[in-house]
């Protein structure tokens, strides 16, 4: 097995740790209050909460038992581990593999479920959707000057942004990968809002919900009204975006109204 | 020109450019999907035709080509049921080629 993977417990897994393990060997049930979707096999075995000669006959039976999940593998994080932003001497290399996820209860997960299948049902009736409103006139300086920050792969659709956020008077910023993205996070003054697509190139098996985490967890950016920008709308969708701390989503292909109203909406203009 | 007719204007342009460049776009597709079907360890061409048919599809819907944009995301539906399969059926992979050449021929 190997020691970099992360593990976190399904649903099933935590409703059996808050019932104590009763339904387990004991064995069992320790390494299962152990997995929290943060702390590597590795990490756990160098702190000497997991034994290395026994924990995984351990995890084998709780992975065939449905109550824990392969979270992730640094190894799947190769490129991003690799990656080196070419000339501007920034090193990227712990920025995306060390997402966190904050573990549901199965009460909670109902709960977002329900609002997910809500968000996805607007999104197809009125082209976008925003998890809560801003106060209004929330920016300082009102209306005018705001500042977006575009990520975006597709140049043509990129500069059509531009065009229609310029119009009303924003300053565009355009990313057109992920490395470009993330250098533009790490160096670039925050913006007004950011217009993240999911569907980025650059490192491969990461997307935009991991640029989304990555900006919630960076506290100067943490509080930027993001916009998640999607052409799939699926319950499945809005739940990741809700999870990660999305602030709306717009429907691609968008009409520019939509687009409008949701930036409205989440900036508080 | 008032302001709304001005940035229209622009639009419309952007929208004609988008058009004529479709021919770059179909010819990036079709490479990478020359690449996919070659054969052997090629999962990264079949994520980049995918990523292009992606953006096919949501920037045409956005610049008024609604039925080309409809019409890319339902290949890049396709493409993202294969992307799950280690062993690509010949079949799959061929009708593959002829919605993209269907979609082409659209334009």
């Amino acid at each position: 097995m190997d020691k970099s993977t992360i593990f976190s417990k399904t649903a099933k897994g935590m409703a059996e740790s808050r019932a104590g393990g009763k339904n387990l060997a004991r064995e069992h049930a320790r390494v299962l209050a152990l997995v929290n979707g943060k702390t590597s096999i590795g990490e756990l075995i160098e702190s000497g909460a997991l034994l290395d000669a026994k924990y995984e006959p351990a995890l084998t039976a709780l992975l065939e038992h449905g109550m824990v999940r392969v979270f992730e593998s640094a190894k799947n994080n190769l490129d991003a581990l690799e990656w080196r932003q070419g000339g501007d001497d920034v090193d990227f290399s712990d920025a995306l593999p060390t997402l966190q996820v904050e573990e549901l209860t199965p009460q909670e997960s109902v709960q977002i479920w329900a609002q997910a299948r809500r968000g996805a049902s607007e999104l197809k009736k009125a082209g976008f959707y925003s998890y809560g409103k801003a106060p209004l006139l929330s920016v300082e300086g009102g209306k005018s000057g705001l500042t977006a920050l575009v990520v975006e792969d597709d140049d043509e659709l990129a500069e059509l942004l531009t065009v229609l956020l310029s119009e009303k008077g924003m300053q565009v910023r355009v990313a057109p990968d992920m490395p470009k993205a993330l250098a533009a996070i790490e160096s670039g003054a925050r913006p007004d809002v950011v217009l993240l697509d999911i569907v980025l190139p650059g490192m491969p098996g990461k997307d935009g919900f991991d640029l989304l985490a990555y900006i919630r967890r960076k506290q100067s950016w943490a509080k930027v009204p993001v916009v998640m920008v999607t052409s799939e709308v699926s319950d499945d969708q809005v739940m990741k975006g809700l999870k990660a701390g999305a602030d709306g989503y717009i429907f691609k292909p968008f009409k520019w109204e939509a687009l409008y109203a949701s930036i409205r909406e989440v900036v508080g203009i | 020109m008032s302001g709304d007719d001005a940035v229209q204007a622009k639009v419309d342009m952007l929208a004609k450019i988008f058009k004529g460049r479709l021919h770059v776009r179909f010819e990036k597709m079709n490479a990478a999907f020359a690449l996919c079907r070659a054969g052997g360890d090629n999962q990264e061409q079949w994520v980049e035709l995918h990523r292009l048919l992606h953006s096919l599809g949501g920037a045409a819907g956005s610049f008024g080509f609604d039925e080309l944009g409809a019409r890319a995301t339902f290949v890049e539906l396709q493409i993202k049921d294969l992307l799950g399969q280690p062993d690509k059926h010949p079949h799959d992979i061929d009708q593959i080629g002829l919605a993209l050449a269907a979609l082409q021929s659209t334009t």
